[in-house]
């Protein structure tokens, strides 16, 4: 017996001291601590892990005056910790901060309650800066724990955890078809407006500027910068120079990109029609996020996305930094070489600058490196002819005893001076470097281009894992008859490194990944290897179907499945799965309700009544078998009243007889 | 002034359309006919963190949170039917009778099941509050009671019996008003009669014969015999139902008389008589009771007993209309869940 004596005002008051959930609680602030790993900063999480900790060693809870000083302390701290800089990360972590803090002092289902939601939109948050198959499981599992606690919170002392907890699951489970469909139809549309949070994330990969031995730092990781696959003929991999940025401003010493270079767009979006089907080759690009607006391209590509822009001098730019992985698809004209004239050099197209900057790619210091510059004043004065003087300075270092190492010397104020003539030993961009500078001093407009270089085929996937230590400068030189070529002196000196890759390049030295163990480790271990390049396809293939699925993914699919793209379609398609979802719940509930267990008898007679339907006899709702054999007998036929009377008697005979046993 | 005379006429004929729907009924099974669904604040707080989720994922362009919202969305409209089912089917029944004396605290008996599933979360509420959260097993009955408080003599009927469920996620909430047939009988409170005025026409040796065990024979057990004159450690030790056979005392028919109180207000006589009934009742003997408008021939029994009791409860009532306690329903939609 129940008492309604227990008289609550109202129940979103109502205190949760029964509430007997509180592990599940801790175990939803740790998982999410986990996931915060290296979105907010170390000391946080580790704070807030203890605290997590410390409640759950003492039920009782802290004392009000240290409730209270813990609180102050940690928002003081991270207002002192992030001043006023304010980027999405501060915010997540903020938010995460603040539920964690509600921990303290959680007394009514309000409280809990508000806490759970808390949590569900910082597990949204961590999405966007982690998007591995891996964190996703971490965010269905913190998803699924504080959905246990809502449930809990209505179940009251008859909650079971693990039936409930399995129920929930399977509730998960239920939904996924549903999920699919809303995922893959459900318009995508632009931005509402342009978010005023960014991102303070550390950028990595290549910078925009490059002074000598800053690529040779990104030699020893192997993380990925891209992942590319190509639809139609395969280039081959010396073919592959993939163009981030142009450095078009030497100081004698480094080169960065000038201020008219720095964000100077086309405005607008790029006109890309038609394109979006586009019949002839085409590759695609699957960009790890590195935090800056610049992509990598082959030479002579051409965009077929929606969401890039094309920027000055052939290069491409992403509205946003890219602060998660991002796809784009490029078509591609190859560029043609130049040929016998001057071998290893192609032709470009459309890499030439808007007219007002022209003047910018012979620009060279006030002062400084006076013998390369005497060096190629002579050296001009002998061959008037430009495609001459740049075979002249790829013969030199062909021809001179130039190395190619992860390890040069040290370089004093007069850099290129002291590589050319003395120490003859470098990375690629002392090489690019240099020969921009020469070919600049020589009156030829010249420029160093960085990117990558190269990329691991995985033939399993049919595609090109570029990573960190691929990246690479070059040069590209404007000669009078040929127009914009690129050039590339490391390929004069260390062939080996545009034909195989870095590793052949510096085996003799074995420098390759020298200072990076675990990194070594995944080359050198067959095994490893294996599983690193498996986990990466699987990665890939998520990459590339869930978490860069956006708008132009979604216009092709759409016109793939529905033969056009059109709202009314979707909204069709959308409308359906809702009615579909409804009936299959409405069947499930009508399938549920239980009819009373018939024996063998009651079936058959309620068959035979069937069949007398067809007769057109039908015994109403409440008549006994006996009435209805008595009502059929006056004007029935002999047989079927002869059939019913069978029928009725077993019914009844054995009826009883199992009631007497 | 006037928003408070028009809210009121509102409200009036809001309770007056409620009033009108649905029968009174000693059953109710729940179903689409008479369970209300609507989300609860925290429902339409999640829906709020829904859309904010919705707007983060469009202007960051995240699949990933899309597809957090579309699980999130999905399961809310899941939710919406997880509680009704979680209602559907649930019988509600009126239980036994409560009997109490003005003096008392009395309930309302109802009986909660389900044939076929568990349910969870309930709450019922009546008009002087709301229970717990409990929960229903499969096929077991529940029987909760819902207080009618400290009331004057009478017979009560439930007006509205309100049960309602926010499970699974407390997104939804699902409720329903009833009309159980439910009730509860105040009895007058018991006052002794004053010495003068005991034996009232009738034989005092009826009582204090059982007392004397010596004089009574035993005999088997008839059907009709007091329960009161079994001899109970008889039974105990020989498992035959023996009673003591006050035959020989035959006691003389008593009639409890309003007339007897002479001078006395009419509630004081009805707690004489009520003091009266239960005595004589509780002795064993055979009495009849004579009150204004209403005559019981005499008897003995327990039936008897509870017959002579109802009639105390009601005297005075103008025909059979009972006093109805009226369960404010809006009170319980004012109070969400959270």
């Amino acid at each position: 017996m129940i008492d309604l004596h227990a008289q609550v005002a109202s129940k979103s008051k109502a205190p949760i001291e029964s509430f007997s959930g509180w592990p599940t609680i801790y175990v939803l602030g740790l998982a999410q601590a986990l996931s915060m790993w290296g979105i907010a900063p170390v000391w946080l999480v580790i704070c807030l892990v203890l605290i997590v900790v410390a409640l759950w060693l003492r039920p009782g809870g802290f004392p009000a005056p240290l409730r209270f000083l813990v609180t102050l302390a940690m928002v003081a701290w991270f207002f002192l910790y992030y001043r006023l800089n304010f980027t999405v990360e501060v915010a997540g972590s903020f938010l995460w901060l603040s539920a964690t803090l509600k921990l303290l002092e959680l007394k009514t289902r309000k409280d809990l309650t508000v806490f759970v939601y808390v949590m569900l939109y910082v597990a949204a948050v961590s999405l966007l800066f982690y998007q591995s198959i891996a964190h996703v499981a971490l965010q269905c599992v913190v998803i699924l724990l504080a959905l246990s606690i809502l449930l809990r919170l209505q179940v009251g002392p008859s909650y079971r955890p693990v039936a409930h907890f399995g129920s929930l699951a399977r509730l998960l489970v239920f939904s996924i078809p549903v999920v699919v469909v809303l995922f893959a139809f459900f318009p995508r549309i632009s931005p509402l407006w342009s978010m005023p949070i960014k991102s303070g994330a550390a950028s990595t990969g290549i910078s925009d500027s490059m002074s000598p031995g800053d690529i040779a730092d990104l030699a020893n990781s192997d993380e990925r910068a891209f992942r590319a696959s190509f639809v139609g003929e395969r280039p081959t991999r010396s073919e592959l120079y993939w163009r981030g940025l142009v450095l078009d401003e030497f100081d004698g010493r480094r080169w960065s990109r000038g201020a008219p270079n720095k964000g100077f767009r086309y405005g607008g979006k790029y006109d890309i029609g038609s394109l979006v089907d586009s019949e002839g080759d085409y590759y695609q690009v699957m960009l790890e996020a590195h935090n800056r607006d610049w992509l990598f391209t082959l030479e002579g590509s051409r965009s077929l996305s929606s969401h890039i822009e094309m920027a000055d001098m052939g290069l491409y730019e992403l509205p946003v930094e890219a602060l998660q992985a991002t796809r784009y698809r490029m078509a591609r004209d190859r560029p043609e070489p130049v040929g016998l004239q001057l071998p290893g050099a192609y032709k470009l197209d459309n890499v030439s600058r808007s007219k007002s900057y022209r003047g910018r790619d012979l620009q060279t210091p006030a002062g400084g490196n006076p013998r390369t510059r005497a060096y190629m004043r002579d050296l001009r004065q002998t061959m008037p002819n430009d495609v001459d003087l740049v075979s002249a300075v790829l013969k030199k270092f062909r021809v001179e005893d130039f190395s190619y190492t992860l390890k040069p010397p040290l370089l004093g104020k007069h850099f290129v001076d002291e590589f050319i003539f003395d120490s003859k030993q470098g990375f690629c961009s002392h090489y690019a470097g240099s020969m921009a500078f020469m070919l600049r001093a020589a009156g030829i407009p010249a420029r160093v281009v960085v990117g990558y270089q190269g990329g691991e085929y995985v033939s399993d996937g049919d595609y090109y894992i570029v990573r960190q230590y691929d990246a690479h400068g070059w040069v590209e030189a404007n000669l009078k008859g040929l127009g914009w070529v690129r050039i590339d002196p490391t390929a004069s000196v260390a062939p080996s490194r545009v034909e195989q890759n870095l590793q052949e390049a510096v085996s003799e030295e074995g420098t390759f990944l020298q200072d990076n163990v675990f990194a070594s480790l995944r080359h050198e271990v067959a095994f490893l290897a294996w599983v690193s390049l498996k986990t990466d396809q699987l990665n890939y293939q998520w990459q590339k179907y869930v978490v860069n699925y956006g708008q132009d993914e979604q216009y092709g699919l759409i016109k793939k499945l529905l033969g056009e793209y059109s709202l009314a379609r979707v909204a069709i398609v959308l409308g359906g799965l809702f009615g579909v979802v409804s009936l299959l719940i409405v069947g499930w509930m009508f399938w549920r309700i239980e009819r009373p267990e018939l024996n063998v008898r009651q079936k058959r007679y309620l068959r035979w009544l069937s069949i007398l339907r067809w007769f057109g006899y039908s015994r109403p709702v409440g008549e006994t078998p006996r009435a209805f054999l008595a009502r059929m007998n006056g004007n029935a036929h002999p047989w079927l009243v002869a059939q019913t009377d069978s029928r009725t008697r077993e019914l009844e005979q054995r009826d009883y007889q199992n009631g007497d046993q | 002034m006037v928003g408070n005379n028009l809210r009121e006429s509102l409200s009036n004929r809001l309770s007056r359309f409620l009033a009108s729907r649905g029968a009174r009924a000693s059953q109710f099974t729940l179903g689409q006919h008479n369970v209300y669904i609507f989300p609860t604040k925290a429902g339409f707080a999640f829906l709020a963190v829904l859309i904010l989720m919705l707007v983060t994922a469009i202007n960051y362009q995240s699949s990933l949170i899309y597809l957090v919202v579309f699980l999130l969305g999905v399961l809310f409209f899941i939710s919406i039917w997880l509680c009704f089912l979680n209602l559907q089917g649930l019988e509600v029944s009126a239980g036994p009778v409560s009997k109490n004396y003005a003096s008392q605290d009395g309930a309302f008996n109802l009986v909660l099941r389900h044939s076929q599933r568990n349910v969870y979360g309930l709450y019922y509420a009546s008009m002087l509050g709301r229970s717990d959260t409990c929960s229903l097993k499969a096929g077991e009955s529940l029987s909760v009671s819902s207080p009618v408080g400290r009331r004057a003599r009478g017979v009560y009927y439930l007006e509205k019996f309100a049960i309602e469920s926010a499970y699974p996620f407390g997104w939804i909430r699902a409720w329903t008003w009833l009309k159980v047939d439910a009730q509860a009988v105040v009895y007058p409170s018991i006052e002794e009669p004053p010495e003068s005025l005991e034996g009232l026409g009738g034989d005092q040796s009826a009582s204090s014969g059982v007392k004397s065990l010596d004089r009574d024979t035993l005999r088997s057990f008839q059907v009709g015999d007091v329960l009161g004159h079994v001899h109970w450690k008889k039974f105990a030790s020989s498992e035959q139902l023996v009673v003591k056979d006050s035959a020989q005392v035959t006691p003389s028919v008593d009639w409890l008389r309003w007339d007897s109180f002479e001078g006395y207000a009419s509630e004081m006589r009805l707690s004489f008589l009520c003091a009266e009934v239960l005595k004589r009742s509780e002795a064993g003997s055979i009495f009849g009771l004579d009150i204004p408008g209403r005559t019981i021939s005499p008897s003995t029994g327990s039936k008897h007993r509870d017959s002579c009791l109802l009639e105390l409860a009601k005297y005075g009532a103008v025909g059979a209309a009972p006093s109805l306690i009226y369960f404010d329903a809006s009170r319980v939609g004012a109070e969400e869940s959270v």
